[in-house]
């Protein structure tokens, strides 16, 4: 067993305890262990969550990037099919594709049945 | 003992130091790498403000469908300095080959020897491409090569930029506006740019390890507030027909300058459709000029109206009232008025307005007003002709009349009044008059916008408002509609529809010229060829007007045989989508068949179609699917349509709206021919046929119908 002279308040010799593990016989730490490994808990707790919520908001931001990716597509599609659906275009697709259909000059008829 | 301990004690030291130093390690590294040297070297910002755009509203229809919206649009820039250099080498000319696809403005080698060229120079925001790119195609972009590896490997950088976009073309275009980042501009884009635009928002956001940006602190964030949309009162089926039938009547004659036309509801005043065409330096028209409100003019005959109903109200005459207009020539202080065509002798008031004779309103003016000149200009005054119209989409018409005893005011003031000279108003402000004969004295104010809505709730509903209850008596309202049916029924029988009535009045005025005359030194005029009117004739719904106008010429324009036309045609596709109009047919005496033919398609239809059906023994339906019916003698029975993936389904007697749908679901092109149900198909039903080969459709109209409305 190694004697210390003058207990441990040279800086080797402190150095030397932490790397070596002999920290650990010290009162202070023997006394107090539950308390420092809850504070060990508490720290990777923290840590841990911070991180949780870092992701998420990131997660956020990449969701809602997303929502305005779906929304130019569709908006920009939306408009294309909007035009295409003027009675003028229609009537020239019709045309292109040889049909004969044309668009009515008198408005349908009612029919009363009651 | 005491060795055995003193192992265990120096195993457990062992394993405590290796872990302790792992620890100290990697808190090193952490201080290392997030202060000694951070991995992100070119931005030192960490943390800066980021804006958030808010989206603008739309521009709506009157059934909402958006006639102006704003869509995202993006720049592409490259980073050229980004890819290594294998990969650029190697890929750099399929690179060039896609982008000279895409965007069609230079050919592969130029592309390839311009992105060589930005690589030697180092550029690293380089613009690709002529123009920003929509959301499609940005996707297809980032499947590129070299820029498919993304914004490090690949320099690929996008910037999101909103586009304002008109998905109806150039469909209403100057009412609806346009507006840029100044805050310049013209229409409902410019005069509703506040309730438009919103307000942008705020937040910190700071970059983290990784690279990855995240909000700084939620409680600083200022949402943002998109803007409401703007509801207006066009229709959009009403605005086309309006401007196909502009365009139709301007291609007709190299002279035409401009022309215009609008729409209202008569008992809202509603702004159904206004189109507004100006010749451009192209020789093409196109919406960039509001002569609708824009431009007040000398209407001409049209304002013959306000005259009648002046006359009318003011007992001086009535519409059998002789009046003896001679030769078509009358000589009046130092003018001379002429008819057109020859001279129609005693006629009566009605067949004078329905000719329009200038002598004949000219005499009249003149004999009841001659000495009492206020009392007419007082009258139109009452009537609100020239009344500011302050319109909702901030526009006002301005107008210019003289009152007797002003300075220029002269002896043919009147006379000129009575016949649509000598005062300044805009097309709108015939139409909004047109319209309150219309609507039985009842003066509606014209109005664009009908409300505003944000998220689809409207947040502000805009009623119709009534500028006077009545311009004059009833009886006298009944006398003006009259007087402008016969106009029509007369006047101008080509026009005359045996399916509804329309009521109106034909205008022609010469435009005043530059010189401050109405011809030139070499015998050229300009014209305006106008109708204003309304229809049904006997319960009116919509009234319009047609203004058009030409530059200099030595040929005359009428409005019966310029404008007239364009009335018609507007008012004809109007009518073709009305059927409330008329009174529904009668068939409460027919008895309903027990085996009537019904079309095939998607059950959901057909349970709809086959629950309004009368019959006495309904064909059951399955849950879902499409079927098709087959009828004999006493019954209907139906049918399941099998859809097996690659085989052709049975489309035979559907409509050609079920059968497009159905084939193209599956998978194949449709050709067609005919209309009616489809009596043929080939490939034939539960054939193999491979998804996108062509499937060929002929449709008939059913001759068991047609024979049977033959029979009645």
């Amino acid at each position: 067993m190694k004697e210390k002279d003058n207990g441990s308040h040279t800086a080797s010799s402190i150095i030397g305890d932490i790397f070596g593990g002999n920290i650990l016989e010290r009162e202070f730490i023997t006394k107090n262990w539950k308390f420092i490994l809850y504070c060990s808990f508490l720290v990777i707790f923290y840590i841990s969550y911070n991180f949780a919520y870092n992701a998420e908001l990131i997660e956020n931001r990449k969701t809602e990037q997303e929502i305005k990716n779906l929304n130019a597509d569709y908006s920009s599609k939306y408009a294309k099919l909007l035009y295409k659906s003027k009675r003028n275009e229609i009537e020239i697709m019709l045309q292109k594709k040889g049909s004969e259909i044309k668009a009515p000059k008198d408005p349908a008829k009612r029919i009363k049945l009651e | 003992m005491a060795d055995e301990i003193r192992n265990i004690v120096k195993r457990v030291q062992l394993a405590y130091t290796v872990l302790f130093c792992m620890v100290f390690f990697i808190i090193g590294f952490i201080i290392y790498v997030q202060y000694v040297d951070p991995p992100e070297k070119e931005s030192g910002i960490s943390v800066k403000s980021e804006k958030i755009e808010a989206r603008r509203g739309s521009i709506l229809s009157e059934d909402g469908r958006p006639l102006a919206m704003s869509i995202p649009y993006y720049q592409i820039r490259m980073d050229c300095m980004a890819p290594n250099k294998d990969t650029f080498a190697n890929n750099v000319g399929a690179l060039a080959r896609e982008l000279s696809e895409l965007f069609g403005d230079k050919s592969v080698q130029t592309y390839r020897n311009e992105l060589l060229k930005y690589r030697k120079e180092g550029k690293r925001y380089q613009i690709l491409g002529n123009r920003t790119v929509d959301y499609s195609e940005l996707e297809r972009i980032k499947r590129f090569p070299i820029l498919k590896y993304g914004a490090n490997r690949g320099g690929l950088i996008v910037e999101e930029k909103s586009k304002r976009n008109n998905p109806y073309g150039r469909l209403a275009y100057r009412t609806i506006g346009y507006i840029n980042t100044l805050g310049v501009g013209v229409g409902i884009e410019e005069s509703y740019d506040y309730y438009l635009k919103g307000k942008a928002g705020n937040q910190m956001i700071q970059k983290i390890v990784g690279g990855e940006w995240i909000p700084v602190n939620m409680h600083e964030v200022t949402e943002p507030e998109d803007g409401m949309d703007v509801r207006t009162t066009i229709d959009i089926e009403i605005q086309e027909a309006a401007e196909d039938a502009i365009r139709n009547q301007l291609s007709r004659s190299d002279v035409f300058e401009g022309a215009t036309a609008m729409v209202m509801e008569v008992k809202s005043g509603a702004i159904r459709a206004i189109v507004n065409m100006k010749k451009m330096k192209n020789g093409t028209f196109d919406e960039s000029f509001n002569y609708a409100i824009g431009q007040p003019s000398e209407p001409g005959s049209t304002f013959k109206l306000v005259t009648l109903i002046s006359l009318l109200e003011d007992g001086h005459v009535t519409l059998e009232s002789p009046i003896d207009v001679g030769n078509g020539r009358w000589q009046y202080s130092t003018h001379t008025y002429v008819d057109v065509g020859r001279g129609l002798g005693l006629i009566d008031v009605k067949e004078a307005f329905a000719k329009s004779s200038n002598v004949a309103f000219t005499k009249m003016a003149v004999q009841y007003y001659g000495n009492n000149e206020k009392a007419f200009v007082d009258r139109i005054i009452n009537m609100k002709v020239t009344d500011k119209l302050n319109l909702d989409i901030k526009a006002n018409g301005i107008t210019r009349m003289l009152y007797p005893g002003e300075t220029g005011w002269n002896k043919l003031t009147l006379p000129s009044m009575a016949i649509g000279y000598a005062i300044d108003i805009t097309p709108l402000h015939t139409l909004t008059f047109y319209n309150a004969v219309a609507n039985d004295g009842v003066m509606m104010k014209p109005y664009f916008i009908q409300s505003l809505e944000k998220d689809g709730k409207v947040v502000e509903y805009f009623d119709p408002t009534i500028i006077t209850g009545s311009i004059c008596s009833k009886s006298t309202i009944k006398e003006a509609k009259r007087a402008l049916r016969y106009m029509v029924e007369r006047g101008n029988k080509a026009y005359n529809d045996p399916r509804y009535q329309i009521a109106g009045k034909t205008g022609t005025a010469r435009i005043l010229l530059e010189n401050g005359r109405y011809s030139d030194s070499e015998g050229y005029r300009r014209h305006q060829a106008s109708f204003a009117g309304f229809f049904p004739a006997d319960n009116p719904k919509y009234s319009a007007i047609v203004v058009m106008y030409t530059g200099k010429t030595k040929a005359n324009f009428y409005g019966g045989a310029w404008a007239m036309p364009a009335f018609k045609e507007i008012a004809d596709r109007i009518y073709a989508t009305r059927f409330e109009w008329k009174e529904p047919v009668d068939g409460s005496r027919t008895s309903p068949s027990d085996n009537p033919v019904i079309c095939g398609g998607n059950v959901k239809a057909e349970r709809m179609a086959l629950s309004m059906l009368r019959m006495s023994d309904k064909p059951v339906l399955p849950d879902d699917g499409w079927v098709k019916f087959v009828s004999d003698s006493t019954s209907v029975k139906c049918i399941t349509i099998e859809t097996e993936d690659g085989h052709v389904p049975d489309v035979s007697g559907m409509g050609l709206k079920d059968a497009l749908f159905l084939l193209e679901n599956e998978g194949y092109k449709v050709r067609f021919s005919g209309y009616g149900k489809v009596v043929s198909q080939n490939p034939e039903a539960g054939c193999e046929l491979k998804r996108k080969s062509t499937v060929n459709i002929v449709l008939e109209p059913d001759i068991e119908k047609k024979n049977r409305n033959e029979k009645k």
